[in-house]
C-alpha cells in the first residue's frame, strides 16, 4: 500500500494523499505530499477514524483541480457518494485505497474505533438512551417515555457544535445552527430540542451512519440514533438511499411520485398530556 | 487538581461548588457527567442554578459568600454522625481537635441562616457526600474570587481530608484552573514570591542555585501582587507596567479606580495578541504569537505538561513570547540567547524538582504529570498519596465572615460576575470568532422575573446598574438560573465593562484575589 | 412535496410523542364549511392534548423526569 501511494504522489496521480501518519504512538490524519515522501514510510492503518473526506472538500473548495487520494473505509466511501451527489467533490479527482472496515460475512476482519464502544452506565441507561441500541427499541418507547428520555440526551448538550464540525457531510457555508432566527443562542441549556431536530432534518438524505458526531460528542448524546432515524423516515417515504451511489440526484423533499393521503384527525389516546 | 480528571468518571460522590463546569471547563463536565450515568452521585452547591443542578441529587442555592458556614455545616453533621474517617485522621492530619470544635458550632440552623440552605438538603448533600466514597471535590472562581478565598479553599480541604478522601484515586481536591496553561504558568513562576516549581524567592539556597545557574546576582526582595500594584501605581511608586497576555482594563476591579492608577504610569507596554483594551492605550504594543504560531509546553489544570507544535510560522512580524522576552533582556544588557524552547525547558527542568524529570521526547503527546522528579518516574496522577507535602494534613478552625459588601436598603441586589460559555475571559479572542460572536455578541445582565417584575423591566430594556465605584447599562435578560435578589453579569463584554460595578478594595488578605463574586448594586430602567 | 414534508415531520416528531399535533388538510376556497370543520376538529385535538410538554424541560429543576426512571 506504500508503495503504491509512493508512486501515485511520484508520478503526479494524486497531489496529496490523505490518511494517518503515527506519531509518538498516535495515529494523527495526515496529509502526505511529495514533497515529504518519506512520510508515507509512517503511514498507519488502526482502528482510528477521521472524515478526511471533509478534509478533501475544504481543499477542493480552496483548488478545484486538486487531485486527492485518500485511505478510505466503507463509511468514507460512502460520506464521498453523498458529496459527489452534492457537487462537492468530483468522482474523478478522487482515488481511494480501501481499508477495513464494519465486520460482515464478506470481511473476516474489522478495524473500526466505533467497534469497540464505551459502557453505557446504568443511569443512563434508566433514565436516557444506551448508544448501542437499535433503532427499532428507541422507536419503542411510549410517547412520553421516549420524549424524557431524549430531553434528558439533549439537557446534556454544550453546544460544542463537535458533531457538525465532525461530520464528512456538513459542508454548508452558511449553517442554520448558527443563523439565531431559528436555533436560540446565549445560555446554556442551549435551545432543545431545536438545535438537535434542525441538525437532524438536515441529516436526512445525507448521514451515512458513521458515528463520528457521536465519537466526537462529549456528553454521549446518542446521535446516531437521531440521524438514523431520519434516514429510515427518508427510505420509507421517499425510497432514498442515502450513500449507496454518487449517481442518484440530491435527496429533495419534493418527490414526484405521492401515494400518502392525509392522515385524519385521530381522537386522543390519553398516553400523552 | 490533586487528582487527574478522568478519574472523576470514577468517583463515588462528585461535589461541585463554585464552579459552573459546563460552560466554563466543558470537558470535565463531561466527566461528571460519565460518572453520575455511572451510577456516582452529584452534589451542585452554586448561588445560581447551572445546567449540571439539572443533573444532582441535590442541588442547593448558598448566600453568595457563604461558602465557609455551608462548608462547616457539613462538617457538623459528619462528626455528629460519625461519618469521619477517624483512622486516616489519626494517621494522617493534624489540627482535627480545633477543626471539631469549630464546626460544633455550625448546627444546621445556624448555616440555614447564614447560607439559607433548608436542613433536610444539607443534611442530605452530607450524607452523599459523606457516605459514597470516595468524593471528588470540584471548586472554580466562585471559591477563590472572595474577601475569604483562602478560608473557602482551606475549608474544602477540610472537607475532603475528614473523609480521607485526599491521597485515594477518584477523590481529592480539584481547583479547575481558568485558562490552559494558568497551572503552567505558576509552575514557572509566573508569581511575585516564587520561582519555577513554587521555589521561595525568600530563601537564599533557592537564589543561589538560580544565580549560578544564570550567571547573575537575584535580587531577594518579593514583588507586588497585581492587587498592589495598583495603588503602587496611585501613589507614583511603580511607574513602568510590562503587561504580557492579560487584559487588565477589562480584568480587573473598579475600572474607574484601575483606569486612573494606569493614567499615573510613566511607560505602559503590553504583549499581546490583538490590539485589546489595554494595548489601545499602552505605550508600546509588543507583537506575540499565538497558539498555532509557536512551539512549546502547556500545563493544565491536572499538572499535566504537554507539547504544543507550530502549526504555521507567525504572521507578520510577531514573535514567540520567549522571543520577544530573550531579545528584550538582551536590549537591557543581561544577554538572554536560546535556540528554541526545548533549551528552556531543559534548563528549567535542571532547576526544577517536581519538572525534573521531564523532557520533549519523553512528554510526547500524552504529557507528563508533575510530580515527575526522574528520568524514569511516570509522573503523578493523584498527589498526597501516602503523604500530605508537608507530612501530615493540617486542619483549619476557621470561622465564617460576611462578604465585604452586603446589599443594604441603597444598594438592595447581590451583583454576581462570571463567565458565558461560548467567550472567554475579556473576549480578545473569542469576540473576533464569528461562530462564537453569534452565540453572544453583547453583554447582558440576568435577573430574575420576580426582581424584574419589582423593577418594572421587561426582557430585552435597557438598565442601569449602579455600584458604589460606578455605573454601567445592560440589557435585561430574564432567567430562573438566578435566585431572586441576585443579578449576574458576564465579565466578557467591553461595551458593558463589568469590572466597573465591582471592589478592588475588598481582596482576600493573603492570596490578594479580589472578591469579583460579591458586590452590592442598584438596578433602574433605563430612561432616555 | 407538501405531504411528504408533513409526512416526514411527523414522524421525527413520533419520536417524541408530538406527531398529533402536525395536522394536513387540502381546503379549497371553496369549501367553507370544510374548513370550519377542519379547525374546530384540529382545535379541539389541541385543547384536548393539552399544553406542549417541551417548555417543561426547560424549565424543569431536574434532567430526568420521573416517568422515565422505571
Amino acid at each position: 500500500m506504500k508503495e503504491q501511494i509512493k508512486s501515485w504522489l511520484e508520478q503526479g496521480t494524486v497531489d496529496v494523499f490523505l490518511g494517518y501518519r503515527e506519531v509518538d504512538h498516535h495515529p494523527i490524519p495526515w496529509c502526505f505530499t511529495q514533497e515529504a515522501i518519506e512520510e508515507v514510510d509512517d503511514l498507519v492503518v488502526s482502528p482510528a477514524r477521521y472524515s478526511l473526506e471533509k478534509i478533501a472538500t475544504h481543499m477542493a473548495a480552496e483548488d478545484p483541480d486538486i487531485r486527492i487520494g485518500m485511505l478510505a473505509r466503507d463509511c468514507n466511501n460512502r460520506a464521498l457518494n453523498v458529496l459527489y451527489v452534492w457537487n462537492q467533490l468530483r468522482p474523478e479527482q478522487v482515488v481511494t485505497v480501501e481499508a477495513n472496515c464494519c465486520p460482515s460475512p464478506l470481511k473476516e476482519h474489522a478495524d473500526c474505533s466505533y467497534l469497540e464502544p464505551g459502557t453505557v452506565g446504568a443511569y443512563k441507561k434508566a433514565v436516557g438512551i444506551d448508544n448501542h441500541l437499535r433503532l427499532e427499541a428507541v422507536e419503542a418507547y411510549g410517547p412520553e417515555e421516549g420524549r424524557n428520555r431524549w430531553m434528558y440526551e439533549f439537557q446534556k448538550c454544550i453546544k460544542c457544535y463537535g458533531c457538525r464540525n465532525i461530520c464528512p457531510v456538513c459542508f454548508c457555508r452558511e449553517c442554520s445552527l448558527d443563523h439565531d432566527d431559528l436555533v436560540g443562542t446565549g445560555p446554556l441549556l442551549p435551545d432543545i430540542p431545536i438545535f438537535h431536530l434542525v441538525r437532524a432534518v438536515h441529516m436526512a438524505g445525507r448521514c451515512i451512519d458513521c458515528g463520528l458526531c457521536e465519537d466526537a460528542c462529549p456528553m454521549d448524546i446518542p446521535l446516531r440514533l437521531l440521524y438514523q432515524k431520519v434516514n429510515r423516515i427518508a427510505m420509507d417515504l421517499f425510497d432514498y438511499r442515502t450513500g449507496t451511489s454518487g449517481d442518484q440526484p440530491p435527496f429533495s423533499i419534493l418527490g414526484d411520485r405521492v401515494t400518502l393521503e392525509p392522515k385524519p384527525i385521530q381522537p386522543v389516546t390519553g398516553a400523552e398530556a | 487538581m490533586t487528582n487527574s480528571i478522568a478519574e472523576i468518571e470514577d468517583a463515588g460522590c462528585v461535589f461541585i461548588i463554585g464552579s459552573n463546569t459546563t460552560a466554563c471547563h466543558p470537558l470535565i463536565a463531561r466527566r461528571v457527567i460519565r460518572a453520575k450515568e455511572k451510577g456516582a452521585k452529584l452534589i451542585v452547591a452554586d448561588p445560581r442554578n447551572i445546567q449540571l443542578s439539572r443533573f444532582a441529587d441535590v442541588a442547593v442555592n448558598h448566600r453568595l459568600g457563604s461558602d465557609v458556614a455551608l462548608l462547616n455545616g457539613m462538617m457538623h453533621i459528619i462528626i455528629k454522625k460519625g461519618w469521619h474517617a477517624e483512622d486516616y485522621i489519626a494517621s494522617r492530619t493534624e489540627g482535627y481537635d480545633a477543626l471539631e470544635e469549630m464546626v460544633s458550632r455550625f448546627t444546621p440552623e445556624k448555616v440555614q441562616a447564614i447560607t439559607g440552605v433548608d436542613p433536610g438538603d444539607l443534611e442530605e448533600m452530607t450524607r452523599l457526600y459523606a457516605t459514597n466514597p470516595p468524593g471528588s471535590l470540584l471548586y472554580a472562581m466562585g471559591i477563590t474570587q472572595h474577601t475569604t478565598g483562602v478560608d473557602n479553599v482551606k475549608s474544602c480541604c477540610n472537607l475532603a481530608m475528614l473523609c480521607g478522601y485526599v491521597g485515594v484515586r477518584g477523590g481529592g481536591v480539584n481547583p479547575l484552573r481558568g485558562q490552559n496553561n494558568v497551572q503552567g504558568a505558576c509552575d514557572m513562576g509566573g508569581l511575585p514570591n516564587v520561582v519555577t516549581g513554587y521555589q521561595p524567592v525568600a530563601d537564599e539556597a533557592v537564589r543561589e542555585k538560580f544565580s549560578k545557574a544564570w550567571g547573575a546576582e537575584l535580587p531577594a526582595a518579593t514583588g507586588l501582587t497585581i492587587t498592589d500594584m495598583i495603588p503602587a501605581m496611585l501613589e507614583g511608586k511603580l511607574k513602568g507596567l510590562y503587561v504580557i497576555g492579560e487584559n487588565p482594563k477589562l480584568s480587573d476591579p473598579d475600572w474607574n479606580h484601575f483606569n486612573h492608577a494606569l493614567k499615573r504610569l510613566d511607560f505602559l507596554v503590553v504583549q499581546e495578541l490583538f490590539l485589546s483594551e489595554t494595548a489601545q492605550v499602552a505605550d508600546v504594543v509588543l507583537a506575540g504569537a499565538s497558539v498555532a504560531e509557536k512551539d512549546g509546553t502547556f500545563t493544565n489544570t491536572e499538572r499535566r505538561c504537554m507539547r504544543i507544535n507550530k502549526a504555521i510560522d507567525p504572521i507578520g512580524n510577531s514573535l514567540a513570547d520567549w522571543e520577544i522576552i530573550c531579545r528584550l533582556s538582551t536590549a537591557m544588557g543581561y544577554e538572554m540567547r536560546y535556540d528554541n524552547p526545548e533549551e528552556i525547558f531543559d534548563e528549567m527542568a535542571g532547576l526544577t524538582k517536581s519538572y525534573a524529570g521531564m523532557s520533549y521526547a519523553r512528554i510526547g503527546l500524552d504529557g507528563l504529570q508533575w510530580p515527575c522528579p526522574d528520568k524514569d518516574h511516570p509522573g503523578t496522577p493523584y498527589l498526597h498519596k501516602d503523604q500530605f507535602t508537608r507530612g501530615k494534613g493540617m486542619f483549619f478552625a476557621l470561622d465564617y465572615k460576611d462578604p465585604a459588601e452586603l446589599p443594604d436598603e441603597e444598594y438592595p441586589y447581590f451583583l454576581t460576575t462570571g463567565r458565558m460559555f461560548a467567550h472567554f475571559h475579556t473576549g480578545t479572542m473569542t469576540r473576533i470568532s464569528p461562530h462564537l460572536d453569534v452565540e453572544q455578541k453583547t453583554g447582558y445582565v440576568d435577573i430574575h422575573p420576580e426582581d424584574a417584575a419589582k423593577m418594572e423591566v421587561r426582557d430585552g430594556d435597557m438598565v442601569v446598574l449602579s455600584s458604589r465605584r460606578g455605573d454601567i447599562e445592560a440589557p435585561v435578560r430574564l432567567t430562573r438560573s438566578v435566585a431572586p435578589g441576585t443579578i449576574f453579569l458576564p465579565i466578557h463584554f467591553g461595551e458593558v465593562p463589568t469590572n466597573v460595578l465591582t471592589n478592588a478594595e475588598a481582596f482576600d488578605p493573603l492570596a490578594k484575589i479580589p472578591e469579583f463574586k460579591v458586590s452590592a448594586v442598584k438596578v433602574h430602567k433605563l430612561v432616555l | 412535496m407538501t405531504i411528504k414534508r408533513i409526512t416526514f415531520l411527523q414522524e421525527l416528531l413520533g419520536l417524541f410523542g408530538l406527531q398529533e399535533r402536525v395536522h394536513l388538510a387540502w381546503i379549497s376556497s371553496a369549501e367553507a364549511q370544510k374548513f370550519v370543520e377542519v379547525v374546530t376538529a384540529f382545535t379541539e385535538k389541541i385543547k384536548s392534548l393539552g399544553p406542549n410538554p417541551l417548555p417543561a424541560y426547560r424549565d424543569a429543576p431536574r434532567a430526568a423526569l420521573a416517568a422515565a426512571a422505571h
